[in-house]
């Protein structure tokens, strides 16, 4: 058996998701953090079922990718059942929903999620009404408590129904339904689908397109106008039969304080500026103890042990990589993906978004870009991933651009391991502050030249929440797992085939090969070079070869303070990484793509070679 | 015919005595109205028996009390219709006057009244008439609104996202209300208890009209 969730953004589907499938795709307080279907499975009794999480959307005529990728789920008929996710707290928008998915005539099951949200807000919902009403189950829940989500899967087997609710179209609209149907041999839904523009039989699609332009002549309103407001009829309607509302418990309202300009934007840049230096302060100084503890417990006893010279560079080349990772992935990585984590659940990322608008316009984009930006602290993949939350090609390609720059935690663990440690707080902070310029005249520049259109920003406030320390937890775990799975045995392999090279003497070749390069214009050995070309695979594996290949974790004693710093700023302007690159062909195409790496690789080496040129 | 005849005389008498002439020879009114004088001659009489008008010994023709009020009337009447057609309507002052003068003898007087408020005050204009549900209410667009009002959407001209209002529930006739607004940056709203966050552009292309 298989069933979908389906609903507005944010009403936590993938929470629910989650506790039925017992799997962890990511949770968060914002709209649109589940991008694409997640699939899981689950058994109860003798039977294995099959969950899939949808996107979040809002109705399902619109053409954005989430639109279209769960029409096509509920039009397949793919799911046995369509299990439909509403928030309590906003139950008159979740029904206009509700009602479009009702009229597939599939059989569905209903999960009014947020109550506790909802009772707080004052907001009472006649379950036993609503379900009179729909003619469906309804299953009360607070998924975030884990309240009654264990009934979900029993009620899909038991019961799940086909809904006989019915919006009352224009008559109008009525009309034209029929005469498609007298024509072409359609359902109900299919010809309302064709006059909105979703046919998929041209003929249907021409005589739809005539009906529909009478109909907009004589109302003087589209058809999506006239639906629209038939269906938010209906679910006002419904919503005011089976809402009854108290006052609220007041608070105080934090909200105002985090969305007005004084002390909103000040509040901002707090928030901002503190996680950065905490992230950086935390992370140094875990750093150096994780470091200094290998140093002494491992690498001291095992370069006194007196190995072969074979065994002894592989050893060193292994334990070496294992103290960089592990030297990076907890002090940085995992610090980055708490704080991101809480800011993504505490509901603040839709607030920085609304002060931001302003100043994002600016850069061609509005803001909601903020978003991406903020998540590319962390980790550029996600931050791409998350660029489809804007709607236009030029706001996603200007957005592509600046994330790939914004410096993510790989990025932070080569400013903090090298510019803070053997120049200094000031000058590391100074790498930001150079990033962030570039950053700015990059925006700018864009938002004049890229084609396209641009659209205001239309985005619903998550609300604020204390963030729930295990889901905090769980997805920084998630995440930091990704990075010990998938990074570190390729740091160790890489460490090794380095040594290996080094052993051999290829790698003087190569070096031999870069070097006029190097040394003319970056001003670095070129072992440097080496090491920056690594960073290609993963970014923070530009220090670690550059450990590696120096021989020693004192950088300042083979490097001057010039190359140093040189180092770290090509290092973070320098070709994202792979990964990075693999999801932005996804999102923005190869071509795009091909662009974006060569603006970073022009970039890197530009800005390399003038700060040779300034600081030799 | 014979009334817009007696009307111009009027008019033109009218016209004479306010820039202060005593009184008007039968020769200088016929050139006036660009009329013959013979014409004159026969409709002058009749209307001094009326009591619009008086020849003087010396043959001099002046209007009575009752020939200013009418020659006023049609004055302004002509004047409002000149003022129309040339200031709003953009016709050169001469086809302005010229047109002004064949309507003014058959334009009423509550239809000259309105003109001359339309002229005064063009978005007032109308009365309550033209007021929806008998209630007093402007149209203005969202982004004129400040924090606090509670609004009732009339029509979303945006291209593109409009339908992503729609499905947000910003639809004509919902009420929402404007729960933060940083001027030039955007504005939230409340609409069917969700907060929607709007950039300026999107609010400026949604129309609304205050709830009382």
């Amino acid at each position: 058996m298989k069933i979908g969730l389906i609903g507005n953004p944010n009403v936590g589907k993938s929470l629910i998701f989650n506790q039925l499938t017992g799997l962890g795709v990511e949770v968060s307080n914002y709209p649109g953090t589940t991008i694409d279907r997640q699939g899981g499975n689950t058994c109860f009794g003798k039977e294995r079922i099959e969950v899939t999480d949808l996107p979040g959307i809002y109705s399902l005529d619109g053409d954005s990718d989430e639109e279209q990728i769960v029409r096509s789920f509920v039009s397949s008929g793919r799911a046995d059942v369509l299990v439909v996710v509403l928030d309590a707290v906003r139950l008159e928008r979740n029904l206009y929903l509700l009602l479009q998915v009702a009229e597939y005539r599939k059989p569905m099951l209903v999960i009014l999620n947020m109550t506790d949200e909802a009772e707080k807000a004052g907001i009472l919902v006649d379950i036993a009404k609503l379900s009179t009403i729909l003619r469906l189950e309804v299953i009360p829940t607070a998924a975030i408590q884990g309240k009654n989500t264990e009934r979900i899967i029993p009620a899909t087997l038991t019961s799940a129904r086909i809904s006989t609710v019915n919006v009352l179209y224009d008559h109008h609209i009525d009309a034209a339904v029929r005469s498609l149907r007298t024509i072409h041999p359609l359902e109900w839904i299919d010809a309302v689908q064709a006059l909105l523009g979703h046919a998929r039989d041209p003929d249907v699609t021409e005589a739809a397109a005539a009906l529909s332009e009478e109909i907009e002549r004589m109302h003087r309103m589209t058809v999506e106008q006239i639906i629209a407001g038939n269906r938010h009829h209906c679910a006002e309607h419904i919503a005011r039969d089976v809402i009854t509302t108290r006052s609220p418990r007041s608070g105080p309202d934090i909200d105002r304080l985090l969305t007005t300009r004084m002390p909103g934007i000040p509040i901002l840049v707090l928030v901002l500026i503190g996680t950065l230096l905490t992230v950086f302060i935390v992370g140094s100084w875990l750093e150096e103890r994780i470091v200094a503890f290998i140093n002494l417990f491992i690498l001291q006893p095992f370069l006194s042990a007196g190995f072969p010279p074979l065994a002894e560079q592989l050893g060193v080349s292994l334990i070496l990589a294992i103290q960089a990772g592990l030297g990076i992935a907890f002090p940085f990585i995992f610090t980055f993906y708490l704080f991101v984590a809480l800011l993504e659940d505490s509901g603040y990322l839709t607030r920085a978004a609304f002060l931001a608008d302003r100043t994002l316009h600016r850069f061609g984009m509005h803001g909601q870009g903020i978003i991406p930006m903020v998540l590319g602290f962390g980790c550029n993949v996600p931050a791409i991933m998350s660029i489809k939350l804007l709607r236009t090609k030029r706001e996603r390609i200007i957005a592509s651009f600046l994330v790939t720059l914004v410096p993510c935690s790989a990025r932070t663990v080569i400013i903090a391991g090298l510019v803070a440690a053997f120049i200094g707080l000031a000058a590391a902070m100074s790498v930001y502050f150079l990033v962030l310029v570039i950053i700015i005249i990059t925006g700018l520049i864009l938002s004049r030249f890229t084609p396209g259109e641009q659209y205001g920003m239309i985005l619903e406030m998550s609300p604020l929440r204390r963030p729930a320390l295990k889901n905090v937890l769980t997805k920084s775990w998630m995440r930091i797992r990704e990075f010990l799975l998938v990074a570190m045995p390729l740091l160790i392999v890489a460490s090794i085939i380095l040594g290996l090279f080094q052993y051999s003497g290829l790698m003087a070749a190569f070096e031999e090969f870069i070097e006029p390069f190097s040394v003319i214009i970056l001003g670095l050995p070129s072992y440097a070079t080496t090491a920056l070309i690594f960073g290609i695979l993963r970014r923070e594996m530009a220090l670690e070869t550059l450990v590696i290949l120096a021989g020693t974790a004192d950088l300042g004693s083979v490097l001057t303070m010039a190359q140093i710093y040189t180092f770290a700023v090509v290092s973070v302007l320098f070709i994202p990484c792979i990964a990075t690159l693999a999801v932005l062909k996804k999102v923005i195409g190869t071509k795009m793509t091909l662009v974006v790496a060569a603006y970073t690789v022009a970039l890197g080496i530009f800005a390399g070679a003038l700060l040779n040129i300034i600081l030799s | 015919m014979q009334s817009s005849f007696r009307e111009d005389i009027l008019e033109a008498l009218y016209r004479a005595g306010s820039v202060g002439r005593s009184g008007t020879g039968m020769r200088d009114l016929a050139l006036l109205i660009d009329r013959d004088i013979d014409d004159l001659e026969k409709v002058i009489p009749e209307m001094e028996r009326e009591g619009d008008l008086v020849t003087l010994a010396d043959g001099m023709i002046m209007l009575t009390p009752r020939g200013v009020e009418t020659g006023g009337k049609i004055m302004r009447k002509h004047r409002i219709l000149e003022c129309f057609f040339s200031e709003m309507l953009g016709m050169t002052p001469e086809s302005a006057a010229v047109e002004a003068c064949t309507l003014e003898h058959k334009v009423s007087d509550e239809a000259i009244d309105r003109l001359g408020r339309y002229i005064r005050a063009p978005e007032r204009a109308g009365g309550p008439r033209g007021m929806r549900r008998g209630k007093r209410r402007r149209v203005l667009t969202l982004e004129d609104a400040s924090e606090g009002e509670d609004l009732e959407v009339s029509s979303v001209r945006c291209r593109g996202s409009g339908t992503r209002l729609h499905d947000l529930g910003i639809f004509p006739g919902t009420v929402i209300s404007v729960i933060r607004k940083i001027p030039g940056n955007g504005l939230v709203v409340r609409v069917k208890g969700s907060d929607i966050a709007l950039s300026s552009e999107i609010a400026a292309s949604i129309l609304v009209e205050r709830v009382r």
